[in-house]
């Protein structure tokens, strides 16, 4: 997928249909999943499949790290640990403008939005991109 | 169920031992292909003398990207140009709260264990970290 001028898009190279958790999923259980499907981070949807934050495998490290939260950790979930505004793309943002968000907000995945600005379609991570360098397509 | 107060696994118990290295010297292409290969996020990168000497991370390919070199400039490229260091080290026998204390401090997603010799015997990555998590919630 490229746009008028040939530039490729962030439709084309990231993952659809992305794994999401709810608000009130347990830390342990998006430590699971996480560990299940090998991804990094994962969208955190409200009930109307919103996007409401991100959980990444960093926030949950500084859980780990953090005396007072890793006492009490069994009684956290995802809205208390996940990292919010979202940074959000869609399926037509150039990859380029797509790399300089990544690079200038420090994060290493992108939550691809649909039209309405608040359904997740998709996420395109730093893996996608690095095996895009390669020319062959991310496991998802 | 886990406690911050049980006495843990350590960082040799959990690491990836004899992990995938890449010389200073090498192109930077071929750290593309490592990560995508191995699935791996990163890599640490060793002298002529197998000793440590930096590490290299989808990050840092990345940043390489939002620099808008074309890929056919990145031919001229060695890892060296490219890689972060010093690298981030941390002890086999320290404690899995020690190593997610150090990667959040230091915001790295990987560290380093060496040898007598500085070469790289081990990597614990935020997943093995997050593996660990979500084994623990098979006691909750």
């Amino acid at each position: 997928m490229t746009t008028a001028d040939g530039a490729v898009t962030v439709g084309s190279l990231m993952s659809s249909d992305p794994i999401v958790v709810w608000p009130d999923t347990s830390v342990a259980e998006v430590a699971e999943t996480l560990d299940r499907a090998g991804i990094s981070g994962v969208p955190v949807v409200d009930w109307s499949g919103y996007l409401v934050g991100v959980v990444s495998q960093s926030d949950l490290l500084r859980v780990r790290a953090t005396e007072e939260l890793w006492a009490d950790w069994s009684r956290l979930s995802a809205h208390h640990i996940m990292s919010r505004p979202v940074l959000t793309v869609t399926v037509g943002t150039t990859i380029e403008e797509a790399v300089q968000l990544m690079q200038s907000r420090h994060v290493h995945r992108l939550v691809v939005v649909d039209d309405d600005g608040e359904t997740p379609c998709g996420v395109l991570s730093a893996t996608d991109l690095v095996h895009a360098m390669t020319g062959r397509p991310a496991e998802s | 169920m886990m406690t911050a107060r049980t006495p843990g696994p350590t960082v040799e118990s959990v690491m990836t031992v004899s992990p995938v290295v890449i010389s200073e010297d090498e192109a930077i292409a071929a750290v593309a292909e490592l990560l995508a290969g191995y699935e791996i996020s990163g890599l640490p990168v060793v002298d002529s003398g197998d000793r440590l000497v930096g590490v290299i991370s989808q990050t840092d390919l990345i940043r390489l990207q939002g620099a808008a070199i074309p890929w056919t400039g990145w031919h001229g490229l060695i890892v060296r140009d490219l890689m972060s260091w010093p690298a981030q080290t941390i002890e086999g026998t320290a404690t899995l709260d020690d190593a997610a204390r150090r990667m959040t401090a230091t915001g790295v997603h990987r560290l380093i264990v060496v040898d007598e010799d500085q070469a790289p015997v081990g990597v614990i990555s935020e997943s093995d970290l997050i593996k660990e998590i979500a084994d623990a919630c098979d006691d909750c």
